[in-house]
């Protein structure tokens, strides 16, 4: 009987050893990408047509960013062409005189690096896009306007986001967003090409409300 | 006679009304689990990962009552883009379920005392079961407790005066609950071993 006890917490010992509550470990560092992106689902985005991409990759220094370690500018043009690739191949066409022609939308592509942190919007746009001279409306005072409730996240890296934004349907103070993508992972120290144009793609990819036709 | 408890697959608790004088058996188990229904939607892969212990009590030749615990663990990796709320989240998404059956179980028990014996049983009781999906940073999970019924069919094989070894299949299944309402499933394939605890000191 004593010999019988004996082997039984042992044998337990070693069964709980070989499991696991949460078994699988991440291989590669692409495994922790995410792509998340939110639409407003009252907008018929067939019936836009122009956008303007601004020319600029914002680094937003919301509190207790890291974008100085994190961040750099090597990347920016690959970025901005990859995402007017993507738009342009939902239809858009772009506006040639947008101080002259408000466009239909605006896509605004920022990003930050933020550590132990909880962000995702929230921020005031105009600080960092106020200076584009076609807004057509908006101003300091107005905030987001976003389709979804806010998605508060713990970014642990840097982040790119696409903004899609209405100028032509600016309420009081509020600026719409009917699109938002964000990309976590694919900036920072362990970003590469692949992983960028990649997460840009998926963006556009799970998006197939976007198109205009 | 003493054969006849070891049919008691998984570890058990007694509580049988008459416990003034019988033999007690505990058992441990290790299987493997195929998920069915809502639990394969969400994690289609076959499980692993599954121990379970049972305490029982002889009330008659034929009959076990006991308890029974058993800790199911299924997981999957996968690129699902999933939508929550009007938000689309696509990543690489680690999925797991941890579901934990604690029945009182009853088993009857055919052929001779003494050589290999069939036998049926049904668990009744509640399934903690613990959800969790991990995508990038992002962690979501959730605990729900189900009502859950477990039948079952197995074999006991007597290797000696105190211990056996049994085999079962066991269907597992937990009713809805949480928000929105899930049902878990699976069957489970067991091996194990059964051996006297002691008398009615318990």
């Amino acid at each position: 009987m004593e010999k019988r006890w004996s082997i039984l917490p042992a044998l337990a010992g070693a069964l709980l050893t070989v499991s696991s509550c949460y078994p699988g470990d991440v291989t590669n560092i692409q495994q922790l990408d995410v792509v998340v992106t939110a639409h407003d689902e009252t907008v018929d985005f067939t019936s836009l047509s122009t956008y303007v991409l601004l020319d600029s990759v914002v680094h937003v220094d919301i509190e207790d960013n890291n974008n100085d370690d994190l961040l750099d500018r090597a990347n920016d043009a690959l970025i901005l062409s990859q995402i007017r690739s993507n738009i342009e191949a939902m239809g858009y066409v772009e506006e040639a005189d947008p101080a002259n022609n408000t466009p239909d939308v605006m896509f605004l592509v920022g990003a930050w690096a933020v550590t132990n942190t909880n962000a995702y919007i929230g921020y005031p746009w105009w600080d960092w896009w106020g200076w584009y001279p076609g807004w057509g409306c908006c101003g300091p005072g107005y905030g987001w306007g976003y389709p979804s409730a806010p998605v508060v996240v713990r970014y642990d890296t840097a982040t790119l986001v696409i903004t899609m934004v209405d100028p032509n349907r600016a309420a009081v103070d509020e600026i719409p967003v009917v699109w938002v993508a964000g990309m976590n992972g694919v900036l920072g120290s362990g970003g590469t090409t692949i992983r960028i144009t990649d997460g840009i793609d998926q963006a556009f990819d799970q998006s197939p409300y976007l198109r205009t036709n | 006679m003493k054969t006849r408890a070891l049919l008691a697959i998984p570890l058990a608790l007694l509580l049988s009304s008459g416990a003034q004088a019988q033999q007690w058996y505990g058992a441990i188990s290790y299987g493997m689990s195929t998920p069915v229904s809502d639990t394969k939607d969400f994690t289609r892969g076959t499980s692993w990962r599954n121990f379970g212990v049972d305490l029982v009590a002889i009330v008659n030749p034929n009959t076990t009552v006991g308890v029974s615990f058993a800790w199911n663990v299924f997981n999957e990796v996968t690129e699902t883009v999933s939508s929550i709320d009007g938000i689309e989240i696509a990543g690489t998404q680690f999925r797991y379920i941890n579901s934990l059956p604690m029945l009182v179980t009853v088993r009857e028990y055919f052929g001779t005392p003494g050589g290999a014996r069939p036998f049926i049983g049904v668990g009744v009781g509640p399934h903690l079961v613990k959800q969790r999906v991990d995508v990038g940073l992002w962690t979501v999970s959730e605990n729900t407790w189900h009502f859950g019924v477990a039948p079952e069919v197995g074999v006991v094989m007597p290797v000696g005066p105190t211990v056996s070894w049994f085999a079962d299949v066991k269907y597992n299944y937990a009713a809805s609950a949480g928000d929105p309402g899930r049902t878990h499933s699976y069957f489970t394939f067991n091996i194990g071993f059964a051996w006297e605890v002691g008398g009615n000191s318990f």
